[in-house]
């Protein structure tokens, strides 16, 4: 680690909060396609 | 900014000094490594592996159509052949190689310490092997393998037996993997930029990869949708393809290619981006147009969602969706125009020499372009029925994914590969790589255009003797190709046992942080951001 | 393979020049047999319109290509350290790239109008002369004449390649995989549209020379056209992957003139009248032994095989099929209604009654199955649509 560890450890919360948000947010994306895709398809009459 | 293992290390206090020191010894080193560099390594190989099966495959396949008759596989083996053949190049080979790429070098090109979630890294890439054995292992099961070509389309896939719920098992594995593994290189790329490194500075590999990355994620559940549907249909009584219960068999294909389409720019796409390394790199010059590559790229990505049908022009679509979809599909050649005009200008007044990346690169450019104008002509709806599902698309697509994206990868592997193992690679063995490969490659797919002018169908065990003398032709292209291939192997080998030590820097053209680091390089890179300057910078202002 | 750059040229040299003639001899329109290098010859005036865009497609994109790897030769060769190049330093012009995207953009839209009239002609099934419905099953063909003098004639199309010249027993025939047992039989200049579907998977129609390629789709209508201006028989192949025997399900279209086309369908329907069966004709079991080895030959022995042994698991043996030897009703009911999900196809609406009798009969008593089972054409009439 590096000398102003204190600072880097504020930066790493924030980087990990920012990180785990924008993961989280392009994982919903990804289900909502998925669930889009098959619900289109069943309303549609399909199933 | 700081390193996610170092998350890792926080969040379990007592591994302390782990993130200083390798991966744990041994096997179980390999299983629980959360180091991008080592996961990108896995993937590499893990390609490679795949590679040489799928390229096997191809050539039972291509044994098979070296004369009229059946010689060697009945017809059922054939058509599995065909299928697991695509799967595994498409989704084991061609795809992991470039995340593999990505693992390596995105973190390094960003002046990031490692990818923003490093043990998810290490759940895509472990998820990749359990999805190849049930592909792979398909053929060992009664009825054997899906045999419906990759497109997977139904009614045939309700047909298939145990074999194709392996298949589609298989698929749903891949695309977690790989939207894993783009949410991991999207974050990454978006939040863990040193600073300075703006997005408009970043190298163009980063660059693809994030377009590519956002394709995967809106395109892979699509797909997984698709699978899903079908495993319903065949076991649960639904009937999303079944025109008999009220659904419809192409509403599968349109499904399909809306994932199929994207999922051929996420091939060509990081291609693209090893190759805008590559070219300025030994023409001793900037790249040419960075922003309208940049703008190239966006606009590739985005039309590739609107083209799906062009695969589907035979499929009784409404005369207004073939216009749609054939003027949709030639506006795509303006931005790849754009980026192969870029690639020359780049070239042009430059210092060349012609090292293997350098030559692989160039292999790339020629054959890719010769695909994309073979594009160009499949693409006007009218002379596409007279050529779909003819050989003439078979060597289309070969051109473009093989030489695409297979001599891209080989360019990004020569070219990087002194940095990865700190040693320098076989020159005359890389050249005799490139040109029995570029030989082959052409002696086997370029016959190919005739025999599907004269209408050899695709897809078939056996064809009219017409089509005889062709067909032997590609088939000793074929095999040759897939020999030159263990070159590579050796190459690797080698490289790795022993060679001459690489320099920092080996390529005296080439930029970009990844350049500033030692060869071999550190197991932690960029644990303090670096400080960036113009001259590491790969894309000039 | 050595390190002299001016070898390597002479490699991509010689490819350049490779293809170069590759392409000027598809212009050239070579047509030999066995090295045929261009579409077939096209015998409608679509399919002659779609060859000429083809042929300039194929010109234009190999003067695009020459040009742009022209000024890339260029560089290659005269910008090199090896000439002592030294590299410029230039990495933006505004002009050339809106230039380069301009161009591209307006040389598309010049294709895109040929290509758009050529379409909008494919596309337009209206006024035809007459109607023929095609349907696809695994694996062959069925034509059903729906309009004219011929409306009602109808019939199966199989591939008559033998076995053996498959298998390499024999040497192979003049029109290896591209024959069958019954030619569909058209009229010369008249415009006939083709109606295709499929019972089980999807099928393609495809016949080069007319440029129809149509998927044939279970469950739904697909519609294409042709007009043939020149008498003669003409090959294609099914061009969408349905299954085990996707090769070997040829199409076969004979053009003639309109009075041989009337002798034709005289004769068909002729045939027809003499081959109908009385339904009450009551059978003896060799007779339908006879005559259903012959059906099976045809219409089973692809996935059951000849042996009755199958391909198991995907197509189950005959010989000794629990189902074979247990009750003709559930027998004839498979044979007759098909099994979904598999590629057992319900032969009732492809077998008449005679047939279905007889075909089950000679399972029922071939191989190890000697059940001395006799059925007759009215037991599988009691069984339709049950």
């Amino acid at each position: 680690m590096s000398a102003n560890a204190v600072e880097n450890t504020n930066d790493l919360d924030t980087q990990r909060r920012n990180n785990r948000r924008v993961g989280i947010l392009l994982a919903l994306f990804a289900s909502a396609v998925f669930v889009t895709v098959i619900i289109r398809q069943w309303v549609s009459g399909g199933a | 900014m700081q390193a996610s293992h170092d998350t890792h290390d926080h969040a379990h206090g007592d591994h302390g000094d782990h993130a200083h020191h390798g991966r744990a010894p041994g096997l179980m080193g390999w299983f629980t490594t959360t180091n991008h560099k080592d996961i990108g390594t896995m993937y590499l190989w893990f390609s490679f592996v795949m590679f040489l099966v799928g390229g096997a495959m191809s050539l039972v396949i291509r044994g098979e159509l070296f004369a009229p008759g059946l010689q060697y596989v009945s017809p059922e083996f054939y058509n599995q052949m065909l299928t697991l053949h695509a799967l595994i190049m498409v989704f084991g080979a061609i795809m992991p190689a470039f995340v593999g790429f990505a693992n390596w070098m995105i973190p390094m090109m960003v002046g990031a310490p490692d990818m923003a979630f490093a043990r998810m890294n290490n759940w895509s890439f472990w998820l990749l092997p359990p999805a190849a054995i049930l592909l792979t292992g398909s053929l060992f099961v009664p009825g054997g393998a899906a045999g419906t070509g990759w497109t997977l389309y139904p009614p045939l896939s309700v047909q298939m037996g145990l074999g194709m719920d392996m298949a589609i098992f298989a698929v749903h594995i891949l695309g977690m993997s790989s939207i894993m593994g783009s949410i991991n290189i999207i974050t990454t790329i978006l939040n863990m930029r040193a600073p300075g490194m703006t997005l408009m500075r970043m190298p163009m590999f980063c660059w693809t990869w994030l377009v590519t990355a956002f394709l995967l994620i809106a395109s892979m559940p699509i797909l997984a949708g698709a699978v899903t549907m079908l495993l319903t249909d065949r076991h649960f009584g639904t009937s999303f393809f079944n025109a008999a219960g009220g659904g419809d068999p192409v509403l599968f294909q349109h499904i399909f290619w809306f994932f199929g389409h994207p999922e051929v720019y996420i091939i060509a796409l990081p291609a693209f981006g090893v190759v805008s390394h590559v070219i300025p790199a030994f023409s001793r010059k900037h790249l040419f147009g960075y922003t309208s590559m940049v703008y190239a790229i966006a606009a590739i990505g985005l039309i590739s969602f609107f083209v799906w049908a062009h695969h589907m022009y035979v499929t009784g679509i409404p005369l207004t969706g073939q216009l749609y979809f054939m003027y949709a599909t030639l506006l795509i050649a303006v931005p790849t125009g754009v980026k192969v005009f870029n690639w020359i200008t780049t070239m042009w007044r430059g210092e060349l020499t012609f090292e293997t990346p350098m030559l692989f690169a160039l292999g790339f450019l020629f054959l890719f372009t010769v695909g994309g104008l073979t594009g160009l002509v499949l693409a006007i709806t009218a002379v596409d029925i007279q050529l779909q599902d003819t050989y003439y698309v078979v060597a289309h697509f070969h051109y473009v994914m093989v030489a695409g994206a297979l001599f891209s990868a080989y360019a990004g592997a020569y070219f990087w590969l002194p940095k990865w193992t700190g040693r320098m690679y076989d020159e005359a063995l890389g050249k005799v790589h490139f040109w029995t490969s570029i030989v082959f490659f052409n002696v086997a797919f370029f016959p190919q255009h005739f025999l599907g002018l004269a209408g050899m169908p695709r897809r078939i065990p056996d064809y009219a003797t017409q089509f005889t003398d062709f067909n032997a032709v590609s088939s000793i292209g074929a095999f040759g190709f897939g020999f030159s291939q263990l070159i590579f192997l050796w190459v690797v080998l080698k490289n790795i046992k022993g060679g001459e030590a690489a320099p920092v820097k080996p390529w005296d053209g080439a930029t970009g942080l990844e350049w500033t680091l030692p060869s071999p390089v550190p197991y932690h890179t960029f644990e303090d951001p670096p400080v960036i300057t113009e001259e590491h910078l790969a894309a000039a202002h | 393979m050595t390190k002299d750059t001016s070898n390597q040229f002479a490699g991509l040299k010689t490819v350049l020049t490779v293809l170069l003639a590759g392409s000027l001899a598809i212009f050239a329109g070579v047509a030999q047999a066995e090295w045929k290098l261009n579409l077939q010859e096209p015998v409608t005036d679509l399919a002659r319109r779609i060859y000429d865009l083809h042929t300039f497609l194929t010109i234009f994109v190999t003067i695009i290509f020459v040009g742009v790897f022209g000024v890339l030769g260029y560089s290659l060769v005269m910008h090199t350290r090896k000439r002592g190049h030294k590299a410029a330093d230039f990495h933006d012009n505004l002009t050339v790239e809106i230039l380069w995207t301009l161009i591209p953009a307006v040389i598309l839209v010049a294709i895109a109008v040929p290509a758009t009239i050529a379409l909008v002609n494919q596309r337009d099934t209206s006024k035809a002369d007459m109607t023929i419905k095609v349907t696809g099953y695994q694996w062959k063909w069925g034509y059903e004449y729906m309009s004219g003098d011929a409306t009602g004639i109808k019939f199966i199309s199989v591939l008559s390649t033998p076995r053996a010249q498959i298998e390499n027993k024999e040497a192979k025939g003049e029109n290896y995989l591209l024959e069958v047992d019954r030619h569909l039989v058209v009229p010369v200049n008249k415009k006939v549209r083709i109606l295709t579907t499929a019972t089980d998977v999807i099928h393609n129609w495809s016949v080069p020379a007319f440029a129809v390629k149509t998927d044939a789709v279970p469950g739904f209508v697909r519609d294409a056209w042709f007009k043939a201006d020149k008498e003669g028989t003409y090959r294609g192949q099914c061009s969408e992957l349905c299954g085990k025997d996707h090769g070997f399900m040829p199409i076969v279209v004979d053009v003639v003139s309109e009075a041989k086309y009337a002798e034709w369908v005289a004769a068909q329907q002729k045939e027809m009248a003499a081959a109908a069966d009385d339904p009450n004709k009551v059978f003896t079991l060799d007779e339908l032994v006879k005559r259903g080895e012959k059906v099976y030959t045809t219409n089973c022995a692809g996935c059951h095989q000849p042996t009755g042994k199958g391909v198991p698991p995907a197509f189950p043996a005959l010989d000794g099929s629990a189902i074979v030897k247990g009750p003709k009703e559930r027998h004839l009911a498979i044979v007759i209604n098909g099994k979904p999900g598999t590629a057992m196809a319900a032969f009732g609406a492809q077998l008449n009654d005679a047939d279905i009798a007889s075909v089950v009969a000679y399972e029922r008593n071939a191989w190890s199955n000697k059940l001395n089972d006799v059925i007759q054409p009215a037991e599988v009439k009691a069984l339709r649509g049950k």
